[in-house]
């Protein structure tokens, strides 16, 4: 099979963490030229320095990860609430602010975020962790169809139940308490990561143009 | 791009409506043995001797439609409205249940229901083809969720302004009314048809074994 990201120059952000490694191996064995990032991108400035520095850029997949600390709503800190949209929503914004112009101007790019099923569906104690990817997910759709008048691409996977080294680490997969967790999953297995690389690999080639602004599921049937 | 599908048994219905000729030929250039039907599967008997001539099937795309029925709700009337379910939405359940049962044994299957965003997002007109639209996805993640554990995938898809010969067809696409609706699609123009085909080929290709019950807009951004 020919390589679908052949020549495309890629920015997978927090390339170690969450779904990053997953990315970074999809893309590269695609063919992309891939800038793996790990620069904190919770100092304002941070979007706007990788971006200059990446150049020309074909592809954002914009992979943004806190750990869920898990306290239910009377007992999350304005410290906790303020440290999810630090990580997580604040710098999608300026990420794609900062990459949108130079795609704008060619009519042509993908961003593709790697957002949550806990932005979909309820669960407890998520509240500050799923407000902010909530808010991704809104985000997305907004400058997603904003975007879509310059035939840019802006989509979002909410993925949950997918192993990945940040919130599905080897050691929450062997609890005890796993198995019963994952009773609630249709499908009655996590997904590989390769599996959700793969969706986002399909929103970042060539063959889904006429998306825009949409959000995709990737839960085992744990959300439909 | 080949061979996705290589090795792949397919069937899809309605070939000569709605997706059926780009799906068949997007299969067909990707490896499958396409099995593509033309036969009226409005006969209560029909699908299951479609399933039974085909022998073992990997994949089932049941793209049902029916010309654009637009009528007033109070104007419709018990025969149009019957009309409606026994082309597209009896006959998915019969195609669903006469695949399934070698699909769960091998573990192993897709179904891909090429559905319609009529059933996303309210239009004037429509409230009977709507509602039987609905009915496909409401059917698909039911079934998807409960044959999951079984390992076989049932996905819909929720198209609309893309071309194809039953609803957007050549004469319509040139037509003043289709380019006062494109204004409302934030894509600006249409999906064609092998750009869609492409999307039911990820869902019924080796890369989408975590979807399940799963319903996505194909809209250009028009569902967002």
């Amino acid at each position: 099979m020919p390589k679908r990201l052949g020549g495309k120059r890629v920015i997978v952000t927090q390339a170690q963490d969450f779904m990053g490694p997953a990315l970074c191996e999809m893309f590269a064995a695609e063919g992309a030229h891939v800038i793996p990032e790990t620069r904190d991108l919770r100092e304002p400035a941070a979007a706007g320095e990788l971006v200059r520095e990446a150049g020309h850029v074909d592809i954002l997949a914009a992979n943004l990860m806190q750990r869920n600390r898990r306290n239910p709503a009377p007992l999350v800190s304005d410290e906790e609430w303020a440290d999810m949209f630090d990580m997580m929503v604040h710098p999608l914004h300026r990420l794609i602010r900062a990459v949108l112009p130079q795609m704008m101007s060619r009519r042509k790019g993908k961003i593709v975020v790697m957002g949550s099923a806990n932005g979909l569906r309820g669960t407890a104690p998520r509240a500050a962790y799923s407000a902010a990817r909530g808010a991704q997910l809104t985000y997305v759709k907004t400058a997603g169809v904003e975007a879509a008048t310059h035939n840019v691409n802006i989509n979002a996977i909410a993925q949950n139940w997918t192993t990945n080294p940040t919130s599905f680490t080897p050691e929450i997969v062997a609890a005890a308490d796993f198995p019963e967790r994952l009773r609630e999953v249709p499908m009655g297995r996590l997904a590989y990561g390769w599996e959700s690389a793969a969706l986002a690999l399909y929103l970042a080639g060539d063959e889904s143009d006429f998306f825009f602004g949409q959000i995709f599921p990737f839960a085992g049937g744990w959300q439909t | 791009m080949a061979d996705r599908l290589k090795g792949k048994r397919a069937i899809v219905t309605e070939c000569h409506d709605f997706m059926g000729p780009d799906i068949v030929s997007l299969f067909l250039e990707e490896g499958a043995d396409v099995i593509a039907d033309d036969r009226d599967l409005r006969k209560p008997e029909a699908a299951d001797e479609l399933l039974r001539g085909a022998g073992r099937t990997d994949i089932l795309i049941v793209n049902l439609s029916i010309p654009n029925p637009r009528a007033l709700a109070h104007e419709t009337t018990d025969e149009q409205w019957a009309s409606v379910f026994e082309k597209i939405v009896h006959p998915m359940h019969r195609l669903v249940r006469a695949a399934l049962p070698q699909m769960i044994e091998r573990r192993s299957g897709k179904i891909v229901i090429v559905g319609s965003a009529a059933a996303l997002r309210g239009t004037m007109n429509r409230s009977c083809y709507g509602a039987a639209r609905g009915a496909q996805h409401a059917y698909a993640k039911c079934v998807g969720v409960e044959v999951a554990p079984h390992n076989v995938q049932v996905n819909a898809t929720g198209q609309i302004f893309v071309e194809n010969p039953t609803y957007f067809p050549p004469d319509y696409v040139k037509s003043d009314d289709l380019k006062q609706r494109l204004k409302e699609v934030p894509a600006g123009r249409l999906s064609t048809g092998r750009e869609a085909a492409a999307f039911v080929l990820f869902l019924a290709g080796p890369e989408s074994d975590f979807l399940c019950g799963q319903v996505f807009a194909y809209a250009g951004g028009w569902t967002v």
